[in-house]
Formats: C-alpha cells, sequence, structure tokens
C-alpha cells in the first residue's frame, strides 16, 4: 500500500559455458527485471544469441503465419496443456506436417483470390467495351495496325485527320465521357498517340476471349461464384485443422518464443572471451529464493550477489486485493516512479465514493451492479475485467447514496413526497432520515468544496513525502508546504465568506476564519517568493479553481436527478392520464429516458471523478515516469514444465 | 426561497455561457490530444488531463449561479 515493491539491484556472474542454465533458471523464476548492458568495453561487449535462436525463429515465423489466420480470444484456455518435453520431441516432425497440410491450401485460396481479383478486373471493362459495339476479336490481333481503345474526354476524329486521313473510329458517349476504338496503320501510331493524349486518353485492357460479351460476362460471375464458394470451403478446411490443433500450435508457439527468449539473453548481458555478466533488479523478499535456485542449477559456478548502488528501480506495485484493478487507472496516468507514492489504493477507495456521491440512485446502482457482474462474465481480458469490477465497486457505492438520498430512479423514496409512503399508505417512510440533494443542494456545494480542500490537502501531504525523499525537507517546505498551507487559508476564507453570507453581514467583514487565513496567507507567500519566484504567488489562483472545481460532485448528480425528474414528470404527469396511448407512449418514453440518463450516469461520474483525481489530485504529488517492473520470463498457459 | 425571473435567467446564462466557452476552449485542446493519442496511446493520461483544463469555466458559471439563486 502506497509503496511499492522494495527491490534490490543484482549482479550474476559465471563462466559462459554456464549461460544456459543461468537463462533456463532466470525464465522459469520470473523474477529478474534486467538491466541491458549498453556501454562496450575493451572486455566485455553484448553477447550473441545462443545457437538454437535462429531455428527457434524460424519456426516460430512460420507457427505465427498460420496462427494469424484465426483468430483466438485472448482469454481462450487451453483443453489439453503439453508439457515441454513432449512438445521438445515433436516440434519439428509438427511444425513441418502442419505447414505441409496448411500452407498447400493458403496458397490454394491466394492463389484463387488472386483470380478473383482479375475477374473482377476484366468485368469492369466489358460494359465500356460493349458500349463501343464492335465484337472483342475485332479489337486487337492485326498486323499492320495500331488499335487504341479507351475512355476519351471527346471525340478526337477531326485532329487525327490533320494527322493522317487513313485510319477508322468507333465512338460512342458512355458515362459522361466517350469510350471508343481507333484503328489507325502501325506507322502513325505513335503520332495518333500524341493528339489522343490530349483528349484524355486511357486506354482500355482488352480481354481475351470468344463470343459475345454477355456471354463471357455470365462466365465470369459463374466462375467467381466457384472460386468464391472453393475458398469458402478452403477456408473452412483451414480453419476446421487449425481448430482441431489449437491447443498444440498454441503450446508449440508459447515453447518457441519461449526458447528464443532464452536464447536472446546474451544480447542483454555483458559478455567477455569467458564470461557473463547479468545486472537487474529483483524484489527484496526473493532475493534469497533466486540466490539459491541459481547457485544450485549451477553447482555454484554462477554467483549471485547484491549491488548496493540504486540507480533506477522499476515499481512494482504493491497494493491490497480490492485495490489492484484501480493500478489500471494509475497506469494509464502514468507509473509512478519507485520512491513515489503509489496513489492507488487511495484512488479504489476515494474513486467509488465520489462515484456514488454524484450518481447517488438505488435504480440505477442496481442497474450498473447487474450489468458489471454480467459483463464480467462475458469480457475475460484482463483489462475489461478491472474496468469493470471498477464499475462493480462504483454501483455499490451509488447504492449506498442512493439510500442516503432517498432516490430510486429519480423518484423520491423517503421524505414529504415518498412514493412508498403513498404506495404502502405507512407513514414511516416520511421520516426515514435522508438527505434531499434538491432542497439541500447549497450545503451540499460547500461540502464538496471541503471535500476538495481534504482530498488536495492529501495529494499536498503525499507532495511533501515525494520531495523530503527525493530533495530533503528543505524543498519540500519550499516546494509542497507552502501550497498545503495555501490550500488551508483557501478552505478558512471559503468558511469565512459562507459564515458572514449565513449571519447576513458584509461578505468579507472580519471573523475568525479571516483572521485564521492571514498568517498562513503570509507564510504561503514568503515561502513561495523564496522557494520558486514571485511569479508563482499567480498560481494560487489556480488552487482556488481547482478548489472550486469539487462542485462537480454536486452538479453532475444534479444534473442527473433532474433529467430523472423531468422524465418522470412527463410520463406520470402528462402522458398516462392520456389514456391508452399515452401509457403506451408513456412507458417506451420512461424506459428510452432512463436508459440514456444511465449511459450518461455511468460515462459522466466516471470521468469527472477520473478527472478529479487526476487534474486535481495526483498534480498535487504525483510525478511518475518511473520504469514498469517486468521481469525476464513468462508465466505458461499452454505448456508446463515436467 | 423566492426567486426573481431575472435572476433565473442570469443564473441560466451564467452556466450557458460558461459552458459555450469551455466547449470553445475544449476544442483545440481535444483535437491535438486526440492526434497525440494516435501516435501514442501511452498519452491518454495526458492528453484526458490537458482536455478538461477548461472545464473547471462552467463550474465557476454553476457556483455563481448557486449564488444568485440561493444567497
Amino acid at each position: 500500500m502506497f509503496k511499492p515493491v522494495e527491490m534490490v539491484k543484482v549482479s550474476i556472474v559465471g563462466s559462459k559455458d554456464n549461460f544456459e542454465k543461468t537463462a533456463e533458471t532466470l525464465h522459469r523464476l520470473n523474477l529478474l527485471h534486467i538491466e541491458d548492458y549498453g556501454e562496450e568495453s575493451e572486455y566485455f561487449q553484448i553477447g550473441q544469441p545462443l545457437e538454437k535462436a535462429s531455428k527457434a525463429s524460424r519456426f516460430l515465423v512460420t507457427l505465427r503465419s498460420m496462427l494469424s489466420y484465426i483468430k483466438v480470444d485472448p482469454a481462450y484456455e487451453p483443453k489439453k496443456v503439453y508439457s515441454v518435453g513432449e512438445i521438445d520431441s515433436m516440434l519439428e516432425e509438427k511444425v513441418s506436417d502442419l505447414e505441409s497440410k496448411i500452407t498447400s491450401k493458403l496458397e490454394e485460396i491466394r492463389a484463387a483470390e488472386e483470380e478473383l481479383r482479375r475477374l473482377e478486373d476484366e468485368k469492369k471493362v466489358l460494359d465500356p467495351l460493349k458500349a463501343i459495339g464492335l465484337p472483342v476479336d475485332l479489337l486487337g490481333g492485326y498486323r499492320n495496325l495500331q488499335v487504341f481503345v479507351g475512355y476519351f474526354s471527346a471525340n478526337p476524329m477531326e485532329k487525327i485527320m490533320d494527322v493522317t486521313k487513313e485510319f477508322e473510329i468507333v465512338i460512342s458517349p458512355y458515362d459522361k465521357e466517350f469510350v471508343g476504338a481507333i484503328f489507325v496503320k502501325s506507322e502513325f501510331a505513335q503520332e495518333v498517340f500524341k493528339v489522343i493524349q490530349e483528349f484524355g486518353y486511357r486506354e482500355i485492357a482488352v480481354p481475351e476471349f470468344e463470343g459475345t460479351y454477355d456471354a463471357r460476362l455470365q462466365e465470369i460471375e459463374k466462375r467467381q461464384e466457384d472460386l468464391k464458394s472453393k475458398i469458402e470451403s478452403l477456408r473452412q478446411e483451414v480453419e476446421k485443422l487449425e481448430k482441431d490443433n489449437l491447443d498444440l500450435m498454441l503450446a508449440m508457439e508459447e515453447y518457441l518464443t519461449i526458447e528464443l527468449e532464452k536464447s536472446e539473453l546474451p544480447l542483454r548481458a555483458a559478455v567477455s572471451k569467458y564470461a557473463f555478466v547479468l545486472a537487474g533488479y529483483v524484489p527484496k523478499e526473493k532475493f534469497d529464493e533466486m540466490k539459491r535456485e541459481i547457485e544450485q542449477a549451477t553447482d555454484g559456478k554462477v554467483v549471485v550477489e547484491q549491488l548496493t548502488d540504486k540507480m533506477k528501480p522499476p515499481t512494482a506495485l504493491k497494493n491490497p486485493r480490492f485495490a489492484k484493478p484501480f493500478e489500471l487507472l494509475t497506469f494509464t496516468y502514468t507509473t509512478p516512479k519507485y520512491h513515489e507514492v503509489d496513489p492507488t489504493t487511495l484512488m479504489a477507495i476515494v474513486f467509488p465514493l465520489m462515484f456514488g456521491f454524484m450518481l447517488g440512485d438505488i435504480g440505477y446502482g442496481v442497474v450498473i451492479l447487474i450489468l458489471g457482474l454480467w459483463l464480467k462474465t462475458k469480457l475475460k481480458t484482463p483489462g475489461w475485467q478491472d474496468l469493470l469490477t471498477i464499475l462493480v465497486y462504483s454501483a455499490i457505492s451509488t447504492i449506498a447514496f442512493g439510500f442516503i438520498y432517498g432516490e430510486f430512479l429519480g423518484f423520491e423514496l423517503f421524505g414529504e413526497h415518498s412514493v412508498l409512503a403513498e404506495i404502502t399508505h405507512n407513514e414511516f417512510f416520511e421520516h426515514v432520515p435522508h438527505i434531499n440533494r434538491l432542497e439541500l443542494a447549497p450545503a451540499i456545494l460547500v461540502l464538496t468544496i471541503a471535500i476538495g480542500v481534504l482530498h488536495m490537502g492529501i495529494g499536498y501531504v503525499f507532495g511533501i513525502m515525494n520531495v523530503k525523499k527525493e530533495h530533503g525537507w528543505k524543498h519540500a517546505v519550499y516546494e509542497k508546504l507552502n501550497w498545503l498551507l495555501a490550500l488551508i487559508s483557501i478552505g478558512l476564507i471559503i468558511t469565512g465568506f459562507i459564515l458572514n453570507q449565513m449571519s447576513g453581514k458584509f461578505a468579507f467583514a472580519p471573523n475568525f476564519a479571516y483572521i485564521t487565513a492571514t498568517p498562513l496567507v503570509i507564510a504561503w507567500a514568503i515561502l513561495t517568493i523564496k522557494g520558486e519566484g514571485a511569479m508563482f504567488l499567480i498560481e494560487y489562483l489556480t488552487l482556488l479553481s481547482n478548489t472550486i472545481s469539487y462542485a462537480r460532485l454536486l452538479a453532475v448528480g444534479l444534473a442527473s436527478v433532474g433529467f430523472a425528474i423531468a422524465f418522470n414528470y412527463m410520463v406520470l404527469e402528462m402522458l398516462f392520464p392520456m389514456g391508452i396511448v399515452g401509457i403506451i407512449a408513456g412507458i417506451i418514453i420512461f424506459l428510452l429516458g432512463h436508459f440514456i440518463n444511465l449511459l450518461l450516469g455511468i460515462l459522466d461520474p466516471g470521468l469527472q471523478s477520473l478527472r478529479l483525481h487526476y487534474v486535481e489530485h495526483f498534480v498535487k504529488y504525483f510525478e511518475g515516469g518511473g520504469v514498469r517492473y517486468s521481469p525476464f520470463g513468462k508465466i505458461r498457459k499452454f505448456t508446463k514444465e515436467e | 426561497m423566492p426567486v426573481d425571473g431575472m435572476v433565473a435567467i442570469g443564473a441560466g446564462l451564467a452556466v450557458g455561457l460558461a459552458g459555450i466557452g469551455a466547449g470553445l476552449g475544449e476544442q483545440g485542446i481535444g483535437a491535438a490530444a486526440v492526434g497525440a493519442m494516435a501516435e501514442d496511446p501511452d498519452f491518454f493520461g495526458r492528453g484526458l488531463l490537458m482536455t478538461v483544463i477548461p472545464e473547471t469555466i462552467v463550474i465557476f458559471g454553476l457556483v455563481i449561479s448557486f449564488l444568485l439563486m440561493f444567497i
């Protein structure tokens, strides 16, 4: 919580003949975040991939090109998990077997598709050729004549007359242009060609066939049908073949990927003539396990040591289970630096609260909850799962706030106009304690500002911790503490303003809140001028606008209630009294209206709550730009080790 | 609390005009942010942050309208 997993820097040193074993072990452990070796020196160079790399990558290309043909659901669970030994023994045979079966079919498909394209092109020219009115065998195949067949923007006959009289032209209008054939003696061909170019001549490639155009058209269409069904059946065959072998193919793909990763490990290490050095980071609590495993695998010939210099450790967030899905939102903003406070857990608490505070309706909450739970069974990718978990939390919070506000799809459940009391004739519901948002809006407005001051205040406290850790107390005071003071003073000034309004005094008449704020403002000003410069005094206004920005917590909620009430009024008061037609129209409008409001109710509170975190809260302390911990290794899904 | 007609119109104008202003402000930023996101999807977080900055103006309008209507 709040702090990422503690890392230690390690070096792994050994003789080169133990490299392969080390790579095996490291990959299996899936712990070491490798720092790539960059600079080459007299003794140490970047290593060369192991020999098996080229073979593995060749097979991998073949497999992946076959796999790219079918879409595999990322959440696909294999029916059979192959062991590494099994894959290793039959890899070569199976790949070439599948390749020969599938590749030949794929090639047939490609050839058929090629022919389809050619026929489509031919089909396109048949219609204009038909418009010329000459049989196709007259349009070519002469010894002493050149034929120009194509489109013309105008009739070029007279201009050609200037060149030669010995020609024949057949031309007719076609689709705003002309289409025609010009027969001319070969010796004038070049000059005529120049002339017709001025008339926007575009050549038509005359296809070779016998018979009439209509007959050819029919023939092409029939052939196209044949080809399409052939491609379809071939595709089905390929798909069936691949589906039958899917588990095996995915297992081989995984196996090869892992083999390739292992054999390319030298590219990330420093290698001398006889030795290798790997450097990287490991979670502190896993260091002993890694050291033991590697030294065991290599009979102590490879040495694992902890290094003291900490350059830039990668960040692996560590949060309680309920907060894990919110890491998605943190990473969307940026990856926290290793030394920074991790905002995820706080966000996991505040985000759903803000969502519920805005939407706050039992009816909408229940619908979103059901929707979220249903989608969770459908969309299995990790990103969606995280997002939907966040939605489910938000829905629960929405229901809770719905009880506080006493709202159900915009109807008042409790209080003077209680719908429940009206239906059940039970006065009890009129006395259930609740907060009517519309009546108490001014008070809630003040509450939102207070939430804002608190939320940003926590941000500044985190900020002080971050800056202190990186640059020391002095910077923390000059950069963050001064703004915390400013924030408190803003809170006090707003309080003073409200107190004066409530007691009917002049807005800026001195009261205890203003008086308490004064020394804070002075302290802030001095610290800011000393630390950041006088220019930054203007930022006080930014902070003020940040504070007021939390009023959206109320605004979004009121908009959603307003919508719901408006739809309910339209349906119950205006349409239902109109009789049967009114009731039908009313039901449609009721469903449609609340559906739209629900969509807005998911989007808007979600985005606004996110915005309050990203824009108002995070900027107070969260710089980010860290490196995400990505250990060397892979979690096996389609294969298993013996 | 009685609200005069003119005060209600004023409150409406405060929110409405502020909304138009915020919209105008956001259009350019939003377009640029989407462009940046197309280049690099990692920009989403910061893009969203930049895009919604002018939105606070609407909240100002809203607060003013509240002050007009309730106080």
